[in-house]
């Protein structure tokens, strides 16, 4: 059965394993919440090109699965001289999947703002953008932080997927 | 839009989500395995054969590739809508500690990656029990298991938001449980299920690009088996290929995901 020491004398490896996992999921959370942001904002907005290409990104990223992402960033970009070191192409893999879910999350969020509450916010003499960030990231981040956390739950287990290939490798 | 119309009216009077299934089934593997057949018989014919990376023989075996992966996430979803549906009855037993099992079940396999699963049957079964299981069939165990976690969840959500007077208004008017099932319950509950299940198609046939790495031989492995064979030749393969893989998943997820989003749509009213 299992060789209990065995486990016990890799455990510094796991350890450095763990804190890989940790660090890659804190910074493609962390990336994908900024570039969810910045997405549902566009989108938000309607603004006139951007949208469309914010579209076909969610699109793309949405129906694709991680793992040919990956592929993609660490074994296609360097034919085009594109070099990614390793980490930081998974971080940019997570992005580019975790971005799409997040933009989404933010969107509902701000279509919940009720129209009244954007112009009480208005009247007292918020700029749209505070408005913006009070209205739907202050007043509803009990909701948000929920999603959020499903979000990242779904990533961290993504990121595995990740190093285990790393470690095929 | 007309096509999609047309096929879920014809869903919606069958009323089985199994028909449905079928259908996409269908929809999704007829047109690829034609078309590689066309493509074979007509290179076959001219007698074509161009060296280049993403050329005559090699797309086929790309779409055969995809074939695999699509075959085993279409069955793993018809095993895992029937035991979902089980489970999700199962859920909301009335028994306790049937509940908590279930409940224990959900949880494990939502929060182990399906990776650590896919090796623990695999690797972790040859290991301790000294069971080969061919990839393929290890690969059906764990996406079927986790098809039904998760449908057994929807299913779950389902039959809760159902309102109670619902089935009271079926028991007042004097309907047995047979009869209160399949005129009450099973419409309501499919309407807001199918949208879902639809949706899980896609992170099915997403989630099944990981069984490239307990070595079955599908779209993944045979593109990198294309590019060892053309390293030298073509040095650019790598970025078509996984290119060309890329577009591939997103042309089999994209269709389907409208679909979900549409029937969602449709149905809120």
């Amino acid at each position: 059965m299992l060789d209990w020491g065995f486990v016990y004398e890799n455990i510094p490896l796991y350890q450095q394993a763990l804190v890989l996992t940790i660090r890659l999921a804190l910074f493609g959370i962390l990336g994908a919440i900024i570039l969810g942001f910045f997405i549902s904002l566009i989108k938000y907005y309607n603004v006139a090109i951007l949208s469309q290409i914010c579209q076909i990104y969610i699109e793309l990223s949405r129906n694709t699965p991680l793992l040919i992402q990956l592929y993609f960033l660490y074994y296609g970009l360097p034919k085009v001289g594109v070099v990614l070191p390793s980490e930081l192409c998974a971080i940019v893999g997570l992005i580019f999947l975790g971005g799409s879910y997040m933009a989404e999350s933010f969107r509902s969020g701000l279509e919940a703002v009720s129209k009244r509450q954007y112009e009480v916010g208005l009247s007292i003499g918020l700029s749209h953008l505070q408005n913006v960030f009070m209205s739907s990231f202050l007043k509803q981040s009990q909701l948000h932080f929920r999603r959020w956390l499903l979000i990242s739950s779904f990533l961290s287990k993504r990121r595995l997927s990740f190093q285990l290939l790393h470690l095929l490798i | 839009m007309y096509i999609a119309k047309d096929l879920i009216g014809l869903y919606y009077e069958t009323d089985e989500a199994l028909l449905m299934l079928v259908v996409a089934y269908l929809i999704i593997l007829l047109p690829i395995s034609l078309l590689a057949r066309i493509l074979e018989r007509r290179l076959h014919h001219a007698g074509f054969r161009t060296p280049g990376a993403v050329s005559g023989n090699n797309l086929l075996r790309l779409l055969k590739g995809l074939l695999v992966t699509i075959n085993i996430s279409l069955v793993s979803i018809l095993i895992s809508v029937v035991l979902g549906f089980l489970f999700g009855f199962i859920m909301i037993s009335r028994f306790r500690v049937i509940r908590f099992i279930s409940q224990i079940y959900l949880e494990f396999i939502r929060i182990m990656p399906q990776l650590v699963l896919l090796f623990l049957v695999y690797f972790g079964l040859a290991r301790t029990f000294n069971l080969n299981l061919s990839g393929e069939v290890a690969a059906l165990i764990v996406f079927s298991m986790w098809g039904t976690a998760e449908m057994g969840d929807l299913v779950r959500g389902a039959l809760t938001s159902l309102p109670k007077h619902q089935i009271e208004s079926g028991l007042a008017l004097g309907l047995n449980n047979r009869q209160l099932f399949i005129y009450v319950v099973m419409p309501q509950i499919l309407r807001q299920l199918l949208p879902q299940a639809v949706n899980l198609m896609t992170r099915m046939i997403k989630t099944t690009s990981l069984i490239v790495l307990i070595g079955v031989v599908e779209v993944v492995k045979v593109g990198q088996e294309i590019i060892e064979a053309n390293r030298l030749t073509v040095p650019s393969t790598a970025i078509w290929i996984y290119g060309l893989i890329f577009m591939m998943y997103f042309a089999v997820c994209f269709p389907i995901s409208r679909l979900s989003v549409y029937l969602e749509k449709r149905w809120k009213e």
